[in-house]
């Protein structure tokens, strides 16, 4: 294996778990959020010549986001909730799983843009106008897609504390 | 979901879904195969130099009657390199990281799928040297014929050397043009076992220069700024 193949699955072994975190809120789903990661990472060893001296990570973030607001982009049947999920209460017993489906409903009622947006903004802690050079889009569109995704949020929420 | 904190404390939490481990191997070849039509493409573009560079010639030919058949250029593919390989004449520093490029005889190198391939005697080695100052060959190409012009064109597989190979004739310069206007002048050095045999070579960062890999050519000069043949 050459030095540059060895660095690779370093790379990888040391940002996988990461990248499948951020791909399963990108996706809301393991199988997607795997496949994502797997055509992020194959995109960046393609190119790995040119980014393993840079900031390779920042790199395949960048292919994993695009690449997942590209497939939404496509005719996709869409998962639709008629109900809001209740919000976890403390206390219960498989509070982490009830959690993470909450939040998973709750990014469902997102687009595409603005779940990458609160992703990259929120779990990845981007500036705003690093956000918008990773997405090709303006500073004011971030800020208020952010504003708009959390205002969503924060009705959703609402909702779910009322049900 | 009462404020940002929340969120953000929600969106780390560990998945309660485990993941699968990452197949690296696959990835690898999944990435491979992508950079194998980004060559396909860039080998188009080659071909493509060379069928215009034919019509140059052939052009020329009706006022000079000079030009000889020029051979079709092969963009070639490195197998991974005997360990034992040996250099025959010097070895060429190309200034990009630790990496080398030397020719050696009597090599075999090994196939894409392991099987051996019959180097025809020459082969092209992009190697590296260690810590110790010692080569540690990687890639091989064999060389497939001996006659004038470029052979073992081969593009790297994610080391800093983006492109390299032999030309062998009387070339004073190697330029690989991108699009209307650009041009990279490729490295060269002689091979110190036979003058007539170059050794050229262009760093990865600069195949980057354009983003429509088709619009590259490869041409090869001599001193007085003439087109020597493929």
């Amino acid at each position: 294996m050459s030095r540059g193949d060895s660095q690779f699955v370093e790379f990888v072994q040391s940002n996988s778990a990461r990248l499948l975190h951020a791909a399963y809120l990108l996706t809301g789903d393991r199988h997607q959020a795997e496949d994502a990661v797997q055509t992020a990472l194959a995109k960046t060893y393609a190119t790995w010549s040119r980014v393993r001296d840079q900031d390779a990570y920042g790199y395949t973030r960048r292919v994993l986001t695009n690449h997942v607001i590209d497939r939404w982009r496509r005719p996709i049947k869409e998962q639709s909730h008629e109900q809001v999920p209740d919000r976890p209460v403390s206390g219960d017993l498989a509070q982490d799983v009830v959690r993470q489906e909450w939040l998973m409903r709750m990014l469902d009622g997102l687009t595409a843009k603005e779940r990458a947006i609160i992703v990259l903004r929120h779990y990845h802690d981007l500036p705003e106008a690093e956000v918008a050079a990773e997405l090709k889009v303006s500073v004011g569109t971030v800020k208020s897609t952010n504003s708009r995704a959390l205002a969503k949020l924060r009705i959703t929420a609402m909702a779910g504390e009322g049900a | 979901m009462s404020d940002l904190d929340d969120l953000r404390t929600a969106l780390r939490a560990e998945p309660a879904e485990e993941f699968g481990p990452v197949d690296v191997l696959g990835v690898m070849k999944a990435g491979r195969r992508i950079r194998t039509r980004r060559r396909m493409l860039l080998g188009g573009g080659v071909v493509g130099a060379t069928a215009a560079v034919l019509v140059v010639v052939m052009g020329i030919s009706q006022f000079t009657a000079v030009p000889p058949p020029v051979p079709e250029i092969v963009i070639t593919a490195a197998a991974q390199a005997d360990p034992s390989t040996t250099p025959l004449g010097a070895v060429v520093r190309t200034g990009l990281g630790d990496e080398v490029l030397y020719l050696a005889s009597g090599v075999y190198a090994l196939g894409r799928d392991g099987e051996l391939v019959d180097s025809a005697g020459y082969a092209l080695i992009l190697g590296h040297t260690d810590t110790a100052g010692k080569v540690q060959p990687s890639r091989t190409t064999p060389l497939e014929s001996r006659a004038a012009g470029f052979h073992a064109v081969t593009f790297g597989d994610g080391t800093r050397t983006g492109v390299y190979g032999v030309y062998k004739g009387p070339v004073n310069r190697i330029v690989f043009e991108v699009g209307e206007d650009g041009q990279v002048v490729a490295s060269t050095a002689k091979w110190s076992a036979d003058p007539e045999v170059v050794v050229f070579w262009i760093s990865a960062e600069d195949l980057q220069l354009s983003s429509q890999p088709a619009a590259y050519r490869l041409v090869a000069y001599d001193e007085e700024g003439n087109i020597l043949p493929f």
